[in-house]
């Protein structure tokens, strides 16, 4: 296989290993702005420098892009690994096209300008943060576009877990395009159906994209209305001690 | 192009000026903030700034460069209080004349107060600048093909370094007397670390071009800094 990874960022010798340890024989060219950043990245891999203006039609020529089978484009300029890649994918038609997003806002644009597939390392950032800090809240985690699913994840709390079982989930999601797998706190996976939720113990919702917001609202309301039930109970029990 | 952060009502009036320069103009919108969807309905490319550390300026530069399909890009900044689009259409009108290939205008509040000696500094390193009263000043009009030889900084050394690298690989300057802001406001709190990387990028560029050595680089160093009145 032949490919050619673009640009300078923090991620780009990570990605090089990954190719070289994925593609032992294959021929990696490295295309970047300095001939001393491209020869360095490409002593680490055996493979090719190819220093210019990756714009510049003469460099793209240079680094022989027609013939490539990959094209990954990595540098830390976002606006430049979309545009390169848009090259990469209509002009020299490269069947697999990968490029790279330092600021996750910038995804949507990688995507409509034709990217097979766009990764963007910090993405899990934000849903990591939130899964630390949220105990009552759902978390949406970060997958790969092309998986094209939904993950939520939810650790229960003392008021949301009281009593309410896996089957009851999975009732208040029939019918919807969404599955409720648990585990315990301790990281078991939770087989039996009526086994009931307790403090800490984690809920996965796995849906297609776009569908899992809705999923998640069922499930809330359905928690909500438990503990609805749950506090008019309390407070009866409290008049008629 | 307008690196930007913050006030989207400031952004629409900018995008609203820019957009009647002419027919065919191109607007990026460089952002380090979302922006309300109405402003990105009109026809306005927006591309987020790659690397979200304070101060970008230099980073959105780039990124606005790299996104842009125009073969003459305009900087407006973002703190323009207001661009007539007569203003815009002059700064850029030297280069499409034919007699420049980048051209500055207004100058810098920001860094109105280190003006004088980023002058000085650079006249004595950069002869062929010495002509420049305002280098510093964050309106540039530059054909792509001259960005292109730019070693872009990430912060606010990007202004210099675009003039120096141009400068240096034989592209052509100009300067007009066309300022975008309406209002004069009091020159800003001066950072310190905002000054250092505006002398870095200098030292940085005297050093490579052979224009000084590593001494007269410490020397240069404290002449910028060193009348900030901070200890170094």
């Amino acid at each position: 296989m032949r490919h050619i990874v673009l640009g300078s960022s923090h991620y780009t010798p990570l990605i090089l290993t990954a190719i070289r340890e994925s593609d032992p024989t294959g021929i990696i060219v490295i295309l970047d702005r300095s001939r001393e950043t491209a020869e360095t990245l490409a002593n680490m891999v055996g493979g090719k420098p190819i220093d210019g203006d990756p714009m510049d039609p003469r460099t793209q020529e240079k680094a022989e892009m027609e013939k490539a089978d990959i094209f990954i484009a990595s540098s830390d300029s976002d606006a430049m690994n979309i545009k390169i890649s848009e090259v990469a994918k209509k002009n020299y038609r490269i069947p697999l096209v990968i490029t790279i997003i330092n600021n996750p806002a910038n995804i949507e644009e990688a995507i409509s300008r034709g990217a097979d597939y766009v990764i963007s390392p910090s993405s899990p950032l934000q849903s990591h943060i939130k899964a630390i800090l949220s105990t009552d809240k759902w978390v949406k985690t970060t997958t790969p576009e092309f998986f094209g699913i939904d993950i939520y994840l939810y650790r229960t709390v003392k008021t949301s877990a009281l009593g309410i079982t896996l089957s009851q989930l999975r009732e208040e999601l029939r019918g919807f395009e969404a599955y409720v797998v648990a585990l315990t706190k301790t990281g078991s996976l939770i087989r039996d159906p009526t086994y009931e939720l307790r403090e800490g113990d984690v809920i996965i919702l796995v849906a297609p994209r776009g569908m899992g917001e809705i999923a998640v609202e069922k499930i809330r309301s359905l928690i909500s209305r438990i503990q609805r039930i749950r506090a008019e109970m309390e407070s009866r029990r409290s008049i008629y001690p | 192009m307008v690196p930007h952060i913050g006030d989207p009502g400031r952004l629409g009036r900018l995008i609203r000026s820019i957009s009647r320069v002419s027919d065919d103009v191109e607007i990026v919108a460089v952002l380090g903030t979302p922006i309300p969807s109405k402003i990105r309905g009109k026809g306005v490319k927006v591309i987020y700034q790659s690397i979200l550390k304070y101060p970008g300026r230099g980073i959105a530069m780039r990124d606005g460069y790299y996104f842009s399909d125009g073969e003459v890009i305009v900087y407006i900044d973002s703190n323009t209080d207001r661009a007539e689009p007569k203003k815009i259409g002059e700064l850029y009108r030297p280069i499409l004349d034919g007699y420049a290939d980048v051209v500055k205008a207004g100058f810098s509040r920001r860094f109105l107060q280190i003006e004088e000696r980023i002058r000085k500094t650079l006249a004595k390193l950069y002869p062929g600048l010495q002509n420049i009263e305002h280098p510093l000043s964050p309106y540039i009009a530059a054909k792509k093909k001259a960005l292109s030889v730019v070693e872009w900084e990430s912060g606010w050394g990007a202004d210099i370094a675009i003039l120096i690298d141009t400068h240096v690989k034989g592209f052509r300057i100009a300067e007009i007397p066309v300022d975008l802001k309406e209002r004069y406001r009091k020159p800003s709190q001066i950072y310190r670390e905002s000054v250092e990387e505006i002398a870095e990028a200098i030292i940085k560029r005297g050093l490579r071009d052979g224009r000084i050595s590593s001494e007269e680089a410490d020397k240069i160093y404290k002449d910028i800094i060193g009348k900030l009145g901070v200890e170094i």
